[in-house]
């Protein structure tokens, strides 16, 4: 790290001196913009992200078969192809597929966010306690986060669903559960590292509080580390209720949910092949672009990872 | 001496993180509010059958007495029965632990097979087209819905093509071959019996490619940038200066020393993979413990659920101590401490 | 004691004949002689007409073993493969009746009767030859074949049969059920080596279709002795192996996997058909549209449990064909008649007028019988014209959603469903459509069996609307002694998934309890017809349709009956060659 010069009074704020603080750091933002900007692949993936945002927010006003998410059924039009009307075709209860994975998207968003903002927040704070109070109190929370890595998560969300009962709530929970210790393991080592350094040693001296130090100097520098992380996982997690909807425990009908989408529409491949071919893309392409995204926000933001996909 | 003490560490830490795993899944499967009970003696028993059966499987006991019988049982290896079959839980794990255990190194085998290649190739040609190609294949790779490709490939090589069989481990008309260790592929060629090997080779095929996708993607990228690391340091350089062939240096020196890393994550994604191919056993029909959690998940039946967690647990912890251990045998440089 | 007469009435007898010389078919002859003589008739027939009259397709079941052994029309035996949903949990004769151990159980064991050819069906003589009832129905006797043996060699007495009985009554399990209300360990016992007799606890006229309908498997005492662990009658040993005397034995046992079945070429009954089978592998293909690739790929030769929409694209390919029959497999929507609004008598008819039955018979195109009343039409007695008929009618639902106090709706009702199963989700989307329309939303519940089961215990927990699958088999009295006999849930332990209608009507109540001991065949109609359309009245849960028993089966495989259940059985099947 470079030497820098601080004002550890907080009286004295506003933006040119925050960014004389962090001058460094600001100045690393910009080139990984800049580096950002020229990988096409990122950019691929920043666009489909966006768009698929996009769609997310707006899905409802444009699909031109809002109702067949909450439950309007068209019996007689059971199982037709593809056509300018049904531009996926339609289901086995005459639903348009189109509208359904249109709409699904919302659904996968949300829950995918959902997941991390509650893996990240307890990831977070357990991680961040452990790092910095170290001793018994690292010790403890760490070993339950081992434990909790060691679990094949799928099974324990599995457990979790069948035991609560299938839908879309206990199988964000199930994940969420699943899914904190990765992030408890990164603030972790982060903080651990961290707090050795000269900025937060000098923190500390004037008599800073525990909570002010690890809020103001020590968090600002994981964010980047955890936005890296977070942009990888959102897909995983988007493929994670999937796949617990693909078994039978996720979201219940009438929502739209791309997994159990896949699993109904397995049984009339491939003779009404659409029915499952367009929510798995959907799938796929979602996941593609954050992962897509992901992978270029962390040469941004993470330069010294070498391991990039 | 320092390693033998690292060992006896770790195998120590093995203890909570059993004793951790158990009052976790012990904890859920008390959760569950239906009756598991009433399920596995069927839907015309008697309420003397039903209490009887509770009686049975410890479940009018208090829970802390519950659990510590559980563990008295696990100690001496009987991890219970299930409540839908009746077997012990360890006679089912013999039984489809060899299919899972089949399934994940074939895979594996095929990520090193196919990744390492790849990976030279793209650190070769890094930043050019095929290095670009390799990264997108690799994150469209990741980005799959796996049973959503598992299905689409079954549909095309067992109802298209015909090539492949539909699902399953073998062929139901010929005789199941008899078994060493429960690896049908390593079973057949330990007996020489071709035909059978092949037939194993047909049914595994399709699964294992699905299952080996995610490691298939990490090796050739992980691979790459370790090789690009290599590339840059100085015994390269001067391997370089002295006129040694790019060929020889690639291969002998620079691949050496990069896989290093990849083992490891190989190791690791080994122990993750024996506990994450649910997915794909649930769309081959193929019975190994995936397919066996996920059935006693359905049925709610736990000592089944609670045996297999433990028991992947445990492998899982032990594949990555070994993998620690490896690491250590190949970069001389790592201390344990 | 009166034996049972074995002359039938004139009438009785001129059809046997038609049935005989294959005029008639089974089933139309059955319906026909139940409409006539009732239940006394067709029993006077079993007794009359041992051995089996020909099942359709196949020649006479031969008296000899090695009926078919090098008969020329018959082609080499075969191995076939049968594509199974379900795997087998357990082969323990004294346990649990799911479909696929019932199937395999019937190739392993011998029991007293058989069943041919979908409900009504006569009963047939297997291990029974012919029995005999007291008049007030209480004392039964049975008389055995004395040319059947075991695998082992040991000869199937009266012993065995005793035991095989008293095991399963000692035991307690599932499979205990059905006889347990009328028979105790001691009211069973071996008058000679081939004759048995069974005291009731209370009469059953019904009882010989009740034991044939249980098919109790006979096991070998001797074998069973042999593998005893710690006094468990064979229980570890038994879940795996058999001990029996029927025309299969075990090859392979891969549990969660494939189970590999071998044919006992002298088979003490002989073989029925042309020709026979050199075995079977029962192989699990746990998803439905697998196991149509499968079939249509040649991966096998039969396939349980098709999709509806797989019945045309099967029929459809040169070379196999579907076998669709309709058997006693009825689909209800129960309603909790315990809790508001569901116990409001109008509130439970709006939802009988508001459902779409039709719309469900489309989206399982159809394939789906509406049931009428709220019994199976192949249950003995049933009333085609029982009144009043719930049909999608949204002008009565409306009138009778006015008098209850919700008819601005506003409401909210759980449908409860077993998750991952299509055709009970799609009736809920469905009732979802439709009380929208009213103002009253649904909430689709989809539950793990268990926490089906679980739910269903007590009125409390039970949920407003349940979808739920009963085969009581072909006696009345099962029917409603399971679902709307309030002592079935109205008590200390609690229902079980039949009840949650938790229906209570001592009107009812009464009537089951006089149906039970009913002997008179005319008094037994009576009984049924009256409940019936008290039910109907009520509307305690709604009967909606009876769901076929769907198999894909490759053209070579010869000699198919249907055995009035999802499986096949696989004695009569032989395979021609390609």
């Amino acid at each position: 790290m470079t030497s820098r010069s601080f004002s550890l009074d907080p009286r004295r704020g506003g933006w040119a001196q925050w960014r004389e603080e962090h001058r460094s750091w600001w100045e690393e933002w910009r080139r990984g913009i800049h580096r950002f900007r020229r990988s096409r692949l990122s950019m691929v993936g920043l666009v489909m992200v966006l768009s698929l945002v996009g769609v997310a927010l707006t899905g409802p006003w444009w699909v031109p078969h809002p109702e067949d998410a909450t439950g309007a059924l068209h019996i007689s039009e059971r199982f037709q192809p593809p056509s300018w009307e049904h531009p996926f075709g339609t289901d086995e209860v005459g639903r348009d597929v189109f509208s359904r994975v249109v709409l699904g998207t919302r659904i996968s968003f949300q829950v995918g966010a959902i997941i991390l903002i509650v893996a990240i927040t307890i990831g977070v704070t357990l991680g961040g306690m452990a790092g910095y109070f170290g001793g018994w109190v690292n010790e403890v929370i760490m070993r339950v986060t081992d434990i909790m890595l060691t679990f094949p998560g799928i099974f324990l969300a599995l457990a979790i669903t069948a035991a609560l009962g299938p839908g879309v709530r206990n199988a964000m929970l199930a994940l969420s559960i699943t899914w904190w210790p990765g992030y408890a393991r990164l603030v972790q080592a982060q903080v651990l590292s961290a707090r050795e350094e000269d900025y937060v040693e000098a923190a500390r001296a004037i008599g800073a509080g525990h909570a002010r130090i690890l809020f103001r100097h020590i968090l600002p520098n994981l964010l980047s580390a955890i936005i890296v992380k977070a942009s990888m996982d959102i897909g995983f997690a988007i493929l994670n209720l999937a796949a617990l909807g693909f078994i039978g425990v996720g979201a219940q009908q009438p929502t739209p949910e791309w997994g159990a989408m896949v699993a109904f529409g397995r049984r009339f491949l491939p003779h009404y092949w659409w029915y499952s071919t367009f929510p798995g893309l959907a799938m796929f392409f979602t996941v593609f672009g954050f992962n897509m995204l992901g992978d270029g926000l962390r040469d941004v933001l993470d330069p010294q990872s070498r391991h990039g996909v | 001496m320092h390693l033998r003490y690292y060992i006896l560490r770790r195998l120590l830490l093995i203890v909570p993180v059993l004793v951790g795993l158990s009052l976790v899944t012990f904890t859920v499967a008390r959760l569950v509010p239906g009756d598991p009970v009433k399920l596995a003696a069927g839907p015309r028993a008697s309420p003397e059958e039903i209490q009887r059966l509770r009686e049975a499987f410890g479940l009018d006991q208090p829970l802390p007495v519950q659990y510590l019988q559980y563990m008295r049982g696990v100690l001496q290896g009987d991890l219970g029965r299930s409540m839908m079959n009746g077997r012990p839980v360890t006679t089912d794990l013999r039984r489809y632990f060899p299919a899972t255990l089949e399934l994940v190194l074939v895979s594996m085998v095929l990520a090193v097979v196919l990744g390492i290649p790849g990976a030279v190739v793209a650190a070769v040609y890094r930043d050019r087209w095929p290095d670009q190609l390799s990264r997108v294949l690799a994150l469209g790779s990741i980005s799959m819905p796996v049973f959503w490709l598992a299905i689409m490939l079954q549909l095309l090589f067992a109802q298209y093509l015909r090539v492949l069989p539909v699902s399953g481990r073998f062929d139901a008309r010929v005789p199941y071959p008899e078994t060493i260790t429960g690896m049908l592929i390593l079973d057949t060629l330990l007996r020489g019996d071709w035909t059978s090997f092949r037939i194993a080779l047909r049914h595994l095929l399709l699964p294992a490619v699905c299952q080996s996708l995610l490691a298939l993607a990490l090796t050739t990228r992980f691979l790459r940038s370790d090789i690009l690391d290599v590339l840059q340091r100085d015994f390269v350089r001067m391997a370089r200066a002295n006129g040694i062939p790019e060929r020889i240096i690639l291969f002998k020196y620079v691949l050496k020393n990069a896989l290093i890393a990849t083992v490891s994550m190989l190791g690791f994604l080994f122990g993750y993979s024996l506990g994450g191919s649910v997915l794909i056993e649930t769309v081959f029909d193929w019975p190994g413990i995936g397919l066996y959690a996920m059935n006693s998940a359905l049925t709610l039946d736990f000592q089944p659920i609670m045996g297999i967690t433990l028991f992947v647990g445990l492998l899982f912890t032990l594949v990555n101590l070994a993998t620690d251990l490896l690491y250590g045998l190949l970069d001389p440089r790592i201390r344990y401490g | 004691m009166s034996s049972r007469s074995p002359r039938p009435s004139p009438e009785i007898q001129a059809l046997l004949d038609r049935y005989l010389r294959g005029e008639l078919s089974r089933r139309d002859f059955l319906r026909t002689v139940l409409a006539v003589g009732g239940l006394s008739a067709a029993q006077a027939i079993l007794a009359a007409c041992a051995p089996a009259p020909p099942p359709s397709g196949g020649s006479q079941a031969g008296p000899g073993p090695t009926a078919q052994a090098g008969a020329p029309t018959g082609s080499e035996p075969q191995v076939l493969i049968y594509a199974a949903g379900q795997d087998i949990p357990t082969i323990d004769p004294s346990d649990r009746t799911d479909y696929s151990i019932g199937a395999v159980s019937r190739q392993l064991y011998d029991r007293l009767f058989r069943f041919e050819g979908g409900w009504p069906q006569p009963i047939e003589p297997c291990l029974c030859e012919r029995y005999e009832g007291s008049d007030d129905a209480t004392e039964w006797i049975f008389y055995l074949t004395d040319r059947a043996v075991f695998h082992n060699g040991d000869p199937v007495t009266a012993e065995a049969v005793v035991y095989s009985y008293q095991r399963t009554l000692r035991f307690q399990k599932q499979r205990s059920s059905v006889i347990a209300p009328f028979l105790d360990e001691s009211g069973i016992q071996a008058l000679d080596d081939t004759t048995v007799r069974m005291v009731l606890k209370s009469p059953f006229g019904d009882f010989p279709r009740l034991l044939a309908y249980h098919e109790q498997p006979i096991v070998n005492p001797r074998q069973v002795k042999e593998h005893e662990q710690a006094g468990d009658e064979g229980a570890a040993w038994l879940r795996e192996n058999e001990a029996g005397s029927g025309p299969f034995v075990i090859k392979e046992w891969e549990p969660g996997n494939r189970y590999v079945f071998e044919a006992v070429p002298d088979y003490w009954q002989g073989w029925p058909g042309k020709g026979r089978l050199a075995g079977f592998v029962w192989r699990i293909i746990r998803e439905t549209a697998d196991r149509r690739i499968a079939l249509l790929a040649g991966e096998v030769d039969i396939a349980d449990t098709i999709s509806t929409d797989d019945i045309d694209i099967i029929a459809n390919t040169p070379g196999y064909r579907v076998e669709e029959n309709f058997g006693l497999l009825a689909g209800y929507v129960k309603m909790n008649n315990q809790k508001e609004p569901t116990s409001d008598l109008h509130f439970r008819k709006f939802i009988a007028y508001a459902m779409d039955y039709e719309a469900l018979v489309d989206v399982l195109g159809g394939h789906a019988q509406l049931m009428v009343g709220p019994i199976p039409e192949g249950v003995p007695y049933h009333d085609p014209d029982v009144q009043p008929l719930y049909r999608h009618d949204l002008e009565k639902a409306r009138e009778h959603l006015d008098q209850t106090p919700w008819k601005d709706g506003g409401i909210e009702l759980d449908y409860v469903y077993v998750t991952g199963l299509d055709f009970e989700e799609q009736l809920g989307l469905i009732l979802l459509e439709q009380l929208g329309k009213f103002n009253i939303k649904v909430n689709m519940v989809p539950k793990v069996w268990p926490d089906m089961v679980a739910a269903c215990g007590f009125p409390d927990t039970g949920p407003h609307l349940i979808n739920i699958f009963v085969d009581a088999g072909p006696i009345p009295y099962n029917w409603f002694a399971e679902q709307w006999y309030s002592k079935s849930w109205d008590r200390e332990t609690g229902g079980s998934f039949q009840t949650c209608d938790f229906y209570r009507n001592p009107q009812v109540d009464t009537l089951v309890e006089t149906l039970r001991g009913a002997v008179d065949p005319g008094e037994q109609e009576q009984i049924v017809q009256d409940l019936q359309r008290i039910l109907m009245e009520e509307i305690p849960g709604l009967p909606v349709y009876v769901m076929p028993n769907i198999l894909g089966l490759s053209e070579r495989v010869q000699g198919y009956v249907y055995y009035g259940d999802i499986s096949v059985d696989f004695w009569r099947l032989w395979l021609a060659d390609a």
